[in-house]
């Protein structure tokens, strides 16, 4: 069986999407004849056409707030924002427009809608988006967790990519679509045959293990798995579990693999400081405090911009620093 | 294109009725027994020029300002209805009601509304429809970042959109003349590559002439048309908002009266006469007496608010 790389597993989830529902358009800066800046919509403009595969002037709350009116009119557009940093230039549309119009329209008018964040540093620190610096390296996912109305989701993997974007565009509203942007030419798997569809929701254990969990989203996932196969050889258990999505969250999936081992690290890019950790944090704290044998621990980006060059590794955790972090837990 | 009579007194008949409950859910919104109108007095003459140029299935996105008068001009939404909508027992003139003309939504922050209309145009023009999308934003909003960003994607793309700035002089308190160094907002449109007109919004006749030929264009094929109508604001921004006007330059403000010119245009044509004008505005009088009533019958006192069901809250939030 061949095997995917993410961007050509976001790619077939767009392309199958377009082929299976009329309704499905991308929009959005070079998603046309250049084929996305990172090639995620390659093909596409040859097969479905400039009505479908729409190229727009630069203009992020113009295309956004566009891509709201056709999906309100029963579209289902795919708004590929450049690099998720540029999203700023939106966020009034998403958090004041797209956010709010099923509840304050009593659910009359419903808003399918995708918006695709390619998103973080390459973390692997080779090639391509290694440290594009402050403006082209955010992780800005908690930004959106907390505006009620915005699902986020969140793929580490090409198959969960291939199966959430497929859920997402099928969503009956906004779903902002997280893609760890260093995983693209990075990240390979195999891909399932046929169709492969992931319910928004629902979270997974990425390998099982005894004494300690680490919670990890995107790119930290496989730091995490990396992480385990290293410590196993030194006798420590470690359980890796990706939430993939964090609006909803699986919250039985973090909280049976933390009352099982009893230790839990959470890790992610973005900075520490209200990131989404501190949310699972919480979650476990006040649901699952007493099977807890250890403090949670978080290991996240630094609170600080993303700074540019080989700078970012010391700003993002590694794997050899998370390797220390879950050997500590471990241990205390 | 020249109207005929009985359509000139139609006209007639949406702008006095415009009038009439405006200056009423006003004088309500003075005396305390209503809360938190924007009102739209002096604007009367936008909404019915714009709602008698446009088809029931062209998409209209209505500002604060002059919506209501344009519902009531498009026809199936009663000035009962606009008074009752007041004291929240009908639905408002924002929302997509069966058997009413095609609307599409705002939002509270202006000017954040107007890139969806393009959304409405691109789907129209997907789906092979010869409908016009029209936004009305006001002065204060035409300075956003997003309504300039709306208009050049417009441009771009020749899409079948109007866009109608009601030029009233004032955001809030700030003056057009302070938030802006350009002369008018129509001259913007070339920047955009779209034609743009200035026109006095309190005459409704002037104001239709251009709502027609720009909604043609469009429907043409033609691309978008920026319309600027330039209007006073009689009242301040919002009820409880105090004016930053002298009352001297608010009853100059209220001598611009595009209902009163109207009225005395059509008796000087002899197309109505004074008993027949009155005779329209009694029974405007009483559409709205009735609904003031119906709508100030008190209201049962509301048991405790229930718990908040979070669950079902958050399903609507995220329609799950």
């Amino acid at each position: 069986m061949t095997q995917s790389l993410y961007v050509e597993a976001i790619n077939r989830a767009l392309r199958e999407e377009m082929e299976r529902d009329p309704a499905v358009l991308m929009i959005g800066l070079d998603v046309g004849r250049q084929g996305g800046l990172f090639g995620a919509t390659r093909g596409l403009f040859d097969r479905f056409g400039a009505e479908r595969v729409i190229d727009t002037p630069i203009s992020e709350a113009g295309y956004t707030g566009a891509a709201i009116g056709l999906a309100m009119e029963g579209l289902r557009p795919v708004v590929e924002m450049q690099f998720a940093d540029f999203v700023t230039v939106a966020f009034d549309q998403l958090a004041t427009v797209a956010a709010k119009m099923h509840f304050m329209t009593q659910g009359a008018i419903h808003v399918p809608l995708v918006v695709r964040m390619p998103y973080g540093v390459n973390v692997t620190g080779e090639g391509y988006m290694t440290g594009a610096g402050p403006h082209h390296s955010q992780s800005p996912e908690a930004w959106f967790c907390h505006i009620a109305g915005l699902k986020v989701v969140m793929p580490s993997t090409p198959a969960d990519a291939l199966g959430l974007l497929k859920a997402s565009i099928r969503d009956e509203n906004p779903v902002m679509f997280f893609e760890q942007k260093g995983l693209y030419y990075t990240s390979r798997a195999e891909l399932p045959e046929g169709e492969h569809v992931i319910p928004l929701g629902s979270g997974e254990v990425k390998r099982a293990g005894r004494d300690v969990t680490v919670i990890a989203t995107g790119a930290m996932v496989q730091l995490a798995l990396a992480a385990a196969d290293k410590l196993q050889s030194d006798g420590i258990s470690v359980e890796v579990v990706d939430p993939r999505t964090l609006v909803p969250l699986d919250r039985e999936t973090l909280l049976s693999s933390a009352c099982k081992t009893g230790r839990v690290l959470v890790t992610h890019e973005a900075p520490l400081t209200a990131g989404f950790g501190a949310e699972i944090a919480a979650v476990i704290a006040e649901d699952a405090f007493r099977s807890l044998k250890a403090p949670i621990r978080r290991l996240c980006g630094a609170d600080m911009p993303v700074p540019p060059g080989a700078m970012v590794r010391a700003a993002i955790p590694t794997r050899a620093r998370l390797e220390d972090a879950i050997r500590e837990l471990a241990q205390s | 294109m020249t109207l005929g009579d009985e359509r000139l007194i139609a006209m007639y008949r949406a702008l006095a009725g415009s009038r009439r409950a405006e200056q009423r859910i006003t004088d309500l919104n003075k005396k305390g027994v209503l809360r938190g109108h924007h009102s739209g007095l002096g604007h009367e003459a936008i909404g019915v020029g714009v709602g008698f140029a446009v088809r029931p299935d062209d998409c209209v996105q209505m500002s604060h300002r002059s919506g209501m008068m344009l519902a009531h001009a498009r026809g199936g939404y009663s000035l009962k209805e606009a008074v009752l909508s007041q004291f929240g027992r009908a639905r408002s003139h924002y929302a997509n009601v069966e058997g009413r003309p095609r609307v599409l939504s705002i939002v509270g922050l202006v000017g954040t509304w107007v890139p969806m209309s393009i959304g409405v145009a691109m789907a129209d023009k997907l789906r092979g429809r010869d409908t016009v999308t029209v936004t009305f934003f006001g002065d204060g909003a035409a300075n956003e970042g997003a309504v300039h960003e709306a208009m050049n994607l417009a441009g771009a793309r020749r899409l079948p959109v109007v866009f109608v700035v009601e030029n009233n002089g004032f955001a809030v308190s700030m003056p057009t003349s302070e938030a802006t160094a350009a002369e008018d907002f129509a001259s913007r449109a070339a920047g955009y590559g779209m034609p743009g007109v200035s026109v006095d919004g309190h005459d409704v006749l002037a104001v239709h002439e251009v709502a027609e030929q720009a909604v043609a264009r469009a429907r043409a094929g033609r691309g978008p048309t920026l319309i600027e109508a330039r209007i006073t604001r009689w009242e301040p921004h919002a009820h409880g908002i105090a004016d930053v006007r002298s009352e001297g330059e608010m009853a100059l403000a209220r001598e611009r009266d595009g209902v009163r010119s109207f009225r005395q245009a059509l008796l000087e044509r002899g197309i109505l006469d004074e008993n027949s004008a009155r005779a329209i505005e009694a029974e405007i009088d009483a559409e709205i007496a009735a609904a003031v009533e119906a709508g100030s019958v008190a209201i049962p006192e509301r048991p405790d608010p229930q718990p908040l069901d979070r669950d079902a809250a958050f399903r609507l939030a995220y329609a799950v």
